[in-house]
């Protein structure tokens, strides 16, 4: 398969959203990128927990994420650990630190030679068997 | 970045590993884990010269219930009374740690004479290596297909190179110099020669990583039998004396043993943070060691382990280790065993096994000449634990 290979994905993995977490994928199933926001630092983290992990605050609120980060480390997954991605291969997986400071993870649009440490990219969320899953684009797609 | 203690912990200095004990390492051992963990256990008490009944404390370690427990050991072991045990719900951050505790028991009163063991059916039953596993934050990572350890670490290895500029052939250096010292060590896995050119040429698992950048998993188990140095000296190897110790959970390490979005940099693991306390506590300097066994699940761990302990400058160890500074006859030799990427994953307790047996000149064909003092560390991300052994010299 050629590195320009743009991989969609297909398969469902079920998310399995627990009762600290439900509210992100709920907002992600309105195509909506929430984070939880530190009332007491300021600071924003991920994933959604009982109390920020910068400062112990349990005092915080959901606030809309730009959806703009750049890449700060990727891998390309050839030989797929979960068998049922077999087919998907080979397919990027990016860390992105989002302008709000988190980072997240998410699989990519775009074509494997275009990923770059440092290059900028916009959320993209996407649906498998109907399913939400958050995802990342080259920015200037939009 | 690193905490220092009030004052040096009262165990160094005062308590040793007197003895090790292995199964052999196998793709199928055809036992249960009990079996193996006994084996061991009852092999490393043997070693140091005692009997199973003078045990009194065990701690051990495991994964998504892939072990059996300190109780089942003592049985095995047909032990008159633990007074100390601790069976700890860790992974590779655990080996160094767990001499630790075993250690501080000894050295308060708890019991006398502690074994310390990991144990594992890592290749025929549960592979905790690379498999999926309960986990809070699993949620962001199994969908997308992002499922396993060697992806994980691939995604640290990927900002450790872009932060310091090192290509593939600094991580094939690592797979090279240990598959060297793998050919000297009859219980290793993976004991055929590697060029850099066939490294180069083997295909990704998880680009960056290579199967030759990833350990081998195994069935087997390895213990080692932590007591008083006083003790240690009447029995039957030269003690390996517990000199430095520490253990760090610093700020961001997550909800759970894959959760690292919230650390701040993913080209430096625990060892960046502990390095303080672990040079304190040994009143040593990182150029005091000579040798290092670092625990190495994956290959670039060795660099940013390397560098976070301050053994090399950062962004220096794959120069360095393609020097050959690395190997038998270097500056600092390392992962004299062929590490895990080539003895088999017993999750980081046979790297201070082989920290032991080195210390102890018990190495064989691989045996260093320069081998008084050893750093050990365990663990790979976010938390982790780090030792210093030292020959008695008396």
């Amino acid at each position: 398969m050629s590195e320009a290979t743009r991989t969609v994905q297909r398969t469902l993995v079920e998310p399995e959203p627990d009762l600290d977490t439900r509210w992100w994928w709920d907002a992600l199933a309105e195509d909506r990128l929430q984070v939880p926001r530190c009332r007491s630092c300021g600071r924003s983290f991920f994933p959604p927990q009982p109390s920020c992990p910068h400062c112990g605050s349990g005092e915080w609120e959901r606030v809309e994420a730009s959806g703009r980060g750049k890449v700060y480390s990727w891998v390309v997954i050839y030989t797929p650990l979960d068998p049922r991605f077999s087919d998907e291969v080979p397919y990027a997986v990016l860390a992105v630190e989002l302008e709000e400071g988190v980072r997240l993870f998410g699989r990519w649009k775009g074509t494997l030679d275009q990923i770059r440490a440092g290059a900028d990219v916009s959320a993209w969320i996407y649906r498998v068997e109907g399913r939400p899953l958050l995802g990342f684009e080259p920015a200037e797609v939009r | 970045m690193s905490l220092l203690y009030d004052r040096r912990p009262s165990f160094l200095g005062r308590t040793a590993v007197a003895g090790v004990g292995y199964t052999p390492l196998t793709k199928n051992s055809g036992v249960t884990v009990v079996n193996l963990a006994t084996t061991a256990c009852r092999n490393a008490v043997l070693d140091a010269g005692l009997e199973p009944s003078e045990v009194d404390g065990i701690v051990t370690f495991s994964m998504f219930g892939d072990s059996a427990p300190a109780q089942a050991v003592a049985a095995g072991l047909g032990s008159p009374e633990l007074s100390f045990a601790a069976d700890l719900s860790f992974g590779g951050q655990a080996p160094c740690y767990a001499v630790t505790l075993a250690a501080m028991a000894v050295e308060s009163g708890m019991a006398r004479n502690v074994l310390v063991y990991r144990a594992l059916n890592g290749r025929s039953g549960i592979r905790i290596g690379s498999t999926g596993f309960r986990s809070p934050t699993g949620q962001y990572r199994y969908p997308i297909g992002f499922s396993a350890y060697p992806q994980y670490i691939a995604m640290w290895a990927r900002r450790y190179m872009i932060e310091t500029q090192t290509g593939y052939d600094g991580l094939g250096a690592v797979a090279l110099r240990q598959r060297e010292y793998a050919r000297m060590n009859e219980r290793a896995i993976r004991r055929t020669p590697l060029t850099m050119q066939a490294y180069l040429e083997s295909p990704f698992v998880v680009d960056p990583f290579r199967t030759h950048d990833c350990t081998s998993e195994v069935d087997g188990a390895c213990a080692v039998l932590v007591t008083s140095l006083d003790r240690a000296r009447s029995l039957e190897h030269t003690p390996a004396v517990i000199e430095g110790a520490a253990w760090s959970t610093p700020r961001g390490s997550g909800l759970d043993i894959a959760d690292f979005f919230s650390w701040e940099d993913w080209s430096r693991n625990s060892h960046s943070y502990h390095a303080g306390r672990l040079w304190q506590s040994a009143q040593m300097e990182p150029s005091d060691v000579d040798f290092a066994e670092i625990y190495d699940c994956f290959s670039a761990v060795v660099l940013m382990s390397m560098e976070g302990l301050g053994l090399v400058g950062r962004g220096e160890a794959a120069d360095f280790i393609a020097a050959g500074e690395t190997g038998p006859q270097g500056k600092l030799p390392v992962n004299t065993h062929g590490g895990l990427l080539c003895e088999g994953y017993l999750h980081g307790m046979n790297t201070v096994a082989e920290a032991v047996l080195q210390i102890q000149g018990r190495s064989g064909e691989r045996q260093l000449e320069r081998h008084d003092r050893c750093a050990v560390t365990s663990g790979a991300l976010m938390d982790g634990s780090a030792l210093v052994l030292a020959r008695d010299a008396a």
